[in-house]
C-alpha cells in the first residue's frame, strides 16, 4: 500500500469512528432520557410492588410508545397503565419542552430469590429503546425487615425537592388544593390510625383514584346523608388539573367546605402509603322516594415526582342510595312527605289585645336540625285570619345537618269581638331515630275589644257589598258531601276485555263456524272417497277373503265360494279378465298371454283345484291351509302391474 | 301385653292429636273466612273515620285541617269520589284564603278529574271543574296567553269517543254477528236468507275490525298511561336527564304544562316522568303532578 493510499485509508477510519462515536452519544443521550423506577428493593413473596418506567423525548418527536417489561420465570406482573407527561424547562431564556410516558406495572413475586427486574423498553421514534435492568429481593412472608424509607416523606418514590416540578406543595398552593403540612407527623403503617372515613381495603389502581364515599346509604325523603369524594395518590405530590361536578341529580346539596378538605393524610393501603385528599364534602337532602346513584365523580390529576409530573383521568364510581318514604303508619295528619329532622318550636304573640278588626303579630322559631319546612301547620277557626308569614333563617350545614332556625312572622286579623284562644302553631315531622313527632307551640289567649265607631268616621263596607271573586263564584257551585263511605263510586267499570280470554273468544266464533264447515266439506271428501274404494274390484277381494276367514273359523266350505271370488275379483283387477267365463285348463295360457306372470297364473289354477278339492272332500284341515294360501297369492297377485287391457 | 296395651294407647294419643290439628286448621279457616273481612272492614273504618273527621273540619271553615284529614283517608286506602270531591272543595277553599299556597287550584282540578273518573255520571264535577280550568285559562292568559286544555293526540281521540266497555261489547256482536252470518251461508238454501248471511258476513267483519283495534287500544291506554293533573303554575318540559329542554318537544305549544292540565303519565324514571298532553310526549318533574287514583 502506497502512503497516499494509507492516508486516505486512515482518513475514512478517522471519519468512521467519528460518525460511531456520534451515534453512541445520540443513543446515550436517548437512554439516558429513560429511567426505570421500583417502589421495593425487597418484597415479601405474594407483595406486590410497582415498576414504572418513563420515557420522555423533545417536543417535535414522536411520542414514546409501546412499553415492554422482562420478567424472569416466578414473577408475574399486571399493566401497564400508561399516562402521559409533559416537562417545560427554561436554561439560559431558552424554553424547552420535553413529553412522556410513563408506564406503571404491579408486580407480584411468587418464590423467594433475588431477581432482575427488566430491562424495561419502549418504542422511541422506530427503535426500541432499554434501560438498566433492576433487581429485586422476594424473601418469604413474614421474613422481610423495615424498608429503609426513601426520600424527604418517606415516600416509595424518592422526591427532590430542587426538581422545579417536584416541588408538590408550591404546585398545590398555585392550584388552590391543600398542601401537604412539613410539620406534621411522619406516617405510620398502623392503618387504625387514620380515620374510618379515609381508610381504603384495596387500591383499585395502584398510582391514583377517586373513592366516593357515602353515609348512609338508606334513608327517608328529607333525611340529610354525607357524600365525600377522596383522591389517592401513589406520589409524593399532586394537583387537580381540572374536574367535573359530583354526580347528585335529584338532591339537594349543600357544600360543606370542612376543615378536611384542607389536609393532605397519608393513608397505607396494603402495603403501600398513599396521599389522600378530601376533594368534595357535601350534604344531600333526598327529594322524592326511589335508588338513585351518587358521587360520580372525573379529574384530572397532576401526580407530581421527581421526574416531573404527569397528569391522569381517573374516575369515581357512583353509590347507591336507597330513598323511602316514611311508614304510613302513625304519620300525624298535615305530615308533608320531606319533613324529617327534630326540632322545636317557639312563638311570640303581641298585642294581647287589639280592637275588632285590627291584628296581633305572632312570631314563631323553629329551632333544630335537619329539613326545615316552608311553612307551619296554622291553627284555624272563624274570625281569624293568618296572613302569608315572612320568613328569615339562619341555617347552615353542622355537623352532618342542617342546623339553625327558621322564624315565621304573621300577621292574625281579628275580626270578631271576644276573648279568643288562637290555638297552636304545630310542625309534625319525622325523626328517624324516634319516628313521628310534632312540634308544638299554643298561641294563648287574644281578647279582641269591639271599637267604638267615631262620630264622622265612615261605616266600613260590607263583604256582601262586593262583587263575589271567581273563586267564590265557584265555591258557591260546591257543596260538602256527606257519603263518603267508598260505596260511591261506580262500580262493575271493569270492561270485558280485561280478561284474559276475551280477544280469543271474539274470534272463537266465527273461526268454529269455519272450522266446522271445513271438517264438513272433509268428512264428505272422506265420505265420497271410501265409497269409491268400495267399489273397485281389489276391495272386494280382500273383503271376500275376510269373509272366507270368518267362514273357515267355523269349517263351512262356503269359504271356499269365498276364496273363489278372491281369485277370480285379484284377476280381474289385475287383467281385465273375467276368469270365471274361461274354462279352467284354459286359464292360466290366457292369463299369461295379457303379460300376468306364469307362477302366479300357474297357482291360481293350482288354488282353485285345491278348493274344489277340499270343498267336495270336506277336507277341514286343508281348508285353513287354503285360506292362508290365497290370501298370501292375493297379496302378490294385487302387486302386479295392471295390464293394458 | 303390657307393650301391647302401650301401642294401642300411642296410637289413641296419636289419633286425638290428629284430630286436635285437624280442629285447629277447621277453626283458623273458619276465622280467616268469617272474621278477616271484618277486620279488613274495622281498617276501612278508621280512613272513613278520617274522611268524616276532614267533613267536619270543612264544614267548620277550616279548609287546611279538612285537607289534611281528606288527604291522610285517601292514603289509608279510601276511594271515593265524594272524598275526592271533598278534598276539591277544601283546597278551593284554601285557594281563596291568605293561606292558599301556589297549585291548589292544581289541586282542585285533581280531585274533581278523580271524581269523574270514579264517577263518570257526576254532573256537578264536570261543571265545577270547568269552571275551575276556565279561572286557571283567565289567570294564566294574562302572562302567556295559553289554555289549559290541549287537544288530545288522534288515536287517543278515536279511543275516547266511547267509553272503552262500549268497543268491548260491540266487537263481541260483530264477532256473534259474523259467526251468525258464516253459518246462515253454510246451512240455509233460499236466496234471501243467503243474501242475509253474506250482509251479516260484511257488516260483522266491519265492525270487528273497526271496534277490536279499538278496545285493544282502549285497554292499553287504560292500562300502560297513568292519568295526571299538573298542580304547579307549570310543569315545564325537561328533557331525559332531568335538564329543561333545549329543544321542545314536537307540537309543544310552550315552554311548559299548565296548571290544572290533565295529561298522561307513560313512564316514571326517578324523579322524570313521560307525559303525554294533547299530542305532545315529553318529560317533566314526577312531582309536578298528582297521579289520579282509579278502581
Amino acid at each position: 500500500m502506497s502512503p497516499s493510499a494509507h492516508k486516505i485509508w486512515r482518513l475514512i477510519w478517522n471519519v468512521l469512528l467519528a460518525q460511531a462515536a456520534c451515534l453512541l452519544v445520540s443513543n446515550v443521550a436517548l437512554a439516558q432520557r429513560l429511567s426505570t423506577e421500583l417502589s421495593a428493593r425487597q418484597v415479601e413473596v405474594g407483595e406486590t410492588f410497582v415498576v414504572q418506567l418513563t420515557a420522555l423525548v423533545d417536543d417535535d418527536s414522536a411520542q414514546p410508545q409501546n412499553p415492554a417489561l422482562k420478567l424472569p420465570p416466578g414473577i408475574v406482573a399486571t399493566g401497564p397503565n400508561l399516562s402521559t407527561q409533559q416537562q417545560v424547562s427554561i436554561v439560559n431564556g431558552h424554553l424547552s419542552r420535553s413529553y412522556g410516558v410513563t408506564a406503571t406495572w404491579s408486580v407480584t413475586p411468587t418464590k423467594a430469590g433475588r431477581y432482575p427486574i427488566g430491562p424495561a423498553s419502549i418504542l422511541i421514534q422506530g427503535r426500541r429503546l432499554s434501560d438498566d435492568p433492576q433487581s429485586i429481593e422476594v424473601v418469604a412472608a413474614g421474613t422481610a425487615r423495615q424498608q429503609p424509607q426513601r426520600g424527604p416523606r418517606g415516600l416509595p418514590f424518592g422526591f427532590d425537592p430542587f426538581d422545579p416540578f417536584g416541588s408538590g406543595p408550591l404546585s398545590n398552593r398555585l392550584r388552590g388544593l391543600p398542601t401537604p403540612d412539613p410539620d406534621a407527623e411522619e406516617p405510620t403503617l398502623d392503618p387504625s390510625s387514620v380515620p374510618e372515613e379515609w381508610r381504603v381495603a384495596r387500591a383499585p389502581d395502584p398510582a391514583a383514584f377517586l373513592i366516593a364515599k357515602v353515609s348512609p346509604h338508606k334513608v327517608v325523603v328529607g333525611q340529610a346523608l354525607s357524600l365525600k369524594v377522596f383522591a389517592y395518590t401513589s406520589y409524593p405530590g399532586f394537583d387537580d388539573v381540572s374536574a367535573s361536578d359530583v354526580t347528585r341529580k335529584d338532591f339537594l346539596a349543600f357544600d360543606l367546605a370542612t376543615k378536611e378538605q384542607s389536609v393532605i393524610r397519608r393513608v397505607p393501603i396494603g402495603n403501600q402509603l398513599f396521599n389522600a385528599a378530601q376533594i368534595r364534602d357535601l350534604l344531600l337532602v333526598p327529594l322524592a322516594p326511589g335508588r338513585f346513584k351518587v358521587g360520580e365523580m372525573t379529574m384530572k390529576l397532576a401526580l407530581i415526582s421527581r421526574r416531573g409530573q404527569e397528569v391522569v383521568e381517573r374516575q369515581s364510581v357512583p353509590a347507591e342510595i336507597e330513598v323511602v318514604e316514611p311508614p304510613k303508619k302513625g304519620r300525624p295528619p298535615g305530615y308533608r312527605l320531606g319533613d324529617v329532622g327534630h326540632f322545636q318550636l317557639k312563638v311570640e304573640v303581641a298585642p294581647r289585645e287589639v280592637p275588632v278588626g285590627g291584628a296581633v303579630s305572632v312570631t314563631a322559631w323553629l329551632e333544630g336540625q335537619g329539613n326545615f319546612p316552608s311553612e307551619l301547620r296554622l291553627p284555624e277557626q272563624k274570625g281569624v285570619e293568618f296572613s302569608q308569614p315572612t320568613i328569615k333563617e339562619e341555617i347552615a350545614p353542622k355537623d352532618g345537618a342542617l342546623t339553625g332556625y327558621r322564624k315565621f312572622s304573621y300577621v292574625v286579623r281579628l275580626n270578631e269581638a271576644g276573648e279568643l284562644d288562637l290555638g297552636a302553631l304545630s310542625h309534625p315531622y319525622f325523626n328517624p331515630s324516634a319516628g313521628y313527632e310534632t312540634a308544638n307551640a299554643p298561641l294563648g289567649v287574644v281578647k279582641a275589644v269591639a271599637a267604638v265607631a267615631r262620630p264622622g268616621t265612615p261605616e266600613p263596607a260590607s263583604p256582601e257589598a262586593a262583587p263575589p271573586a271567581p273563586l267564590q263564584r265557584i265555591a258557591d257551585l260546591m257543596k260538602p258531601r256527606a257519603d263518603m263511605s267508598g260505596q260511591s263510586a261506580i262500580r262493575g267499570t271493569g270492561a270485558p276485555s280485561d280478561r284474559r280470554w276475551f280477544y280469543p273468544l271474539l274470534l272463537l266464533g266465527p273461526a268454529l263456524v269455519i272450522l266446522g264447515q271445513f271438517m264438513g266439506k272433509l268428512g264428505s271428501l272422506v265420505s265420497t272417497r271410501q265409497s269409491a274404494r268400495k267399489g273397485t274390484l281389489a276391495y272386494q277381494a280382500r273383503a271376500a277373503l275376510e269373509e272366507a276367514r270368518e267362514l273357515a273359523k267355523n269349517s263351512s266350505m262356503s269359504a271356499v265360494s269365498a276364496l273363489e271370488r278372491v281369485v277370480f275379483m285379484a284377476l280381474e283387477d289385475r287383467t281385465g279378465l273375467k276368469a270365471r267365463a274361461v274354462l279352467r285348463g284354459e286359464l292360466a295360457a290366457k292369463l299369461i298371454s295379457q303379460g300376468f306372470p306364469s307362477e302366479l297364473a300357474l297357482r291360481a289354477v293350482e288354488l282353485l283345484e285345491q278348493g274344489d278339492t277340499v270343498r267336495f272332500g270336506k277336507l277341514e284341515a286343508e281348508l285353513q291351509q287354503l285360506v292362508a294360501d290365497t290370501g298370501e297369492w292375493m297379496e302378490r297377485a294385487l302387486e302386479v302391474r295392471r295390464s293394458a287391457s | 301385653m303390657a307393650n301391647l296395651s302401650r301401642s294401642s294407647q300411642s296410637q289413641a294419643g296419636l289419633m286425638s292429636r290428629r284430630w286436635l290439628r285437624c280442629l285447629l286448621g277447621l277453626a283458623l279457616a273458619l276465622n280467616t273466612i268469617f272474621v278477616g273481612p271484618k277486620l279488613a272492614l274495622a281498617s276501612g273504618d278508621k280512613a272513613t273515620d278520617l274522611a268524616s273527621a276532614g267533613l267536619q273540619a270543612l264544614r267548620a271553615s277550616a279548609p287546611s285541617r279538612a285537607l289534611e284529614q281528606f288527604e291522610l283517608a285517601g292514603d289509608r286506602g279510601l276511594i271515593d269520589p265524594n272524598l275526592s270531591y271533598n278534598r276539591a272543595l277544601a283546597y278551593l277553599l284554601r285557594a281563596k284564603s291568605p293561606q292558599a299556597v301556589p297549585g291548589d287550584l292544581g289541586q282542585v282540578a285533581a280531585g274533581l278529574e278523580e271524581a269523574l273518573l270514579l264517577n263518570p255520571d257526576d254532573v256537578e264535577s264536570e261543571q265545577v271543574l270547568d269552571a275551575v280550568r276556565a279561572e286557571l285559562a283567565r289567570v294564566r292568559a294574562k302572562p302567556q296567553g295559553e289554555a289549559v286544555s290541549a287537544r288530545p293526540s288522534l288515536g287517543r281521540a278515536l279511543v275516547g269517543l266511547a267509553p272503552r266497555a262500549v268497543w268491548d261489547w260491540l266487537a263481541v256482536s260483530a264477532s256473534l254477528l259474523l259467526s251468525a252470518g258464516l253459518l246462515g251461508r253454510a246451512l240455509l238454501k233460499r236466496a234471501e236468507l243467503l243474501l242475509a248471511s253474506g250482509l251479516g258476513i260484511g257488516i260483522g267483519l266491519g265492525l270487528l275490525a273497526l271496534a277490536a283495534p279499538l278496545s285493544f287500544a282502549a285497554g292499553w291506554l287504560n292500562e300502560r298511561t297513568e292519568p295526571a293533573v299538573v298542580i304547579t303554575a307549570e310543569a315545564h318540559w325537561l328533557d331525559a336527564v332531568g335538564v329543561p329542554a333545549r329543544a321542545l318537544p314536537a307540537s309543544a305549544h310552550g315552554a311548559g304544562i299548565p296548571e290544572g292540565a290533565l295529561v298522561y303519565i307513560h313512564q316514571k324514571a326517578g324523579n322524570l316522568a313521560e307525559v303525554e298532553w294533547g299530542a305532545t310526549l315529553g318529560w317533566v318533574s314526577a312531582g309536578q303532578l298528582r297521579g289520579l287514583r282509579q278502581r
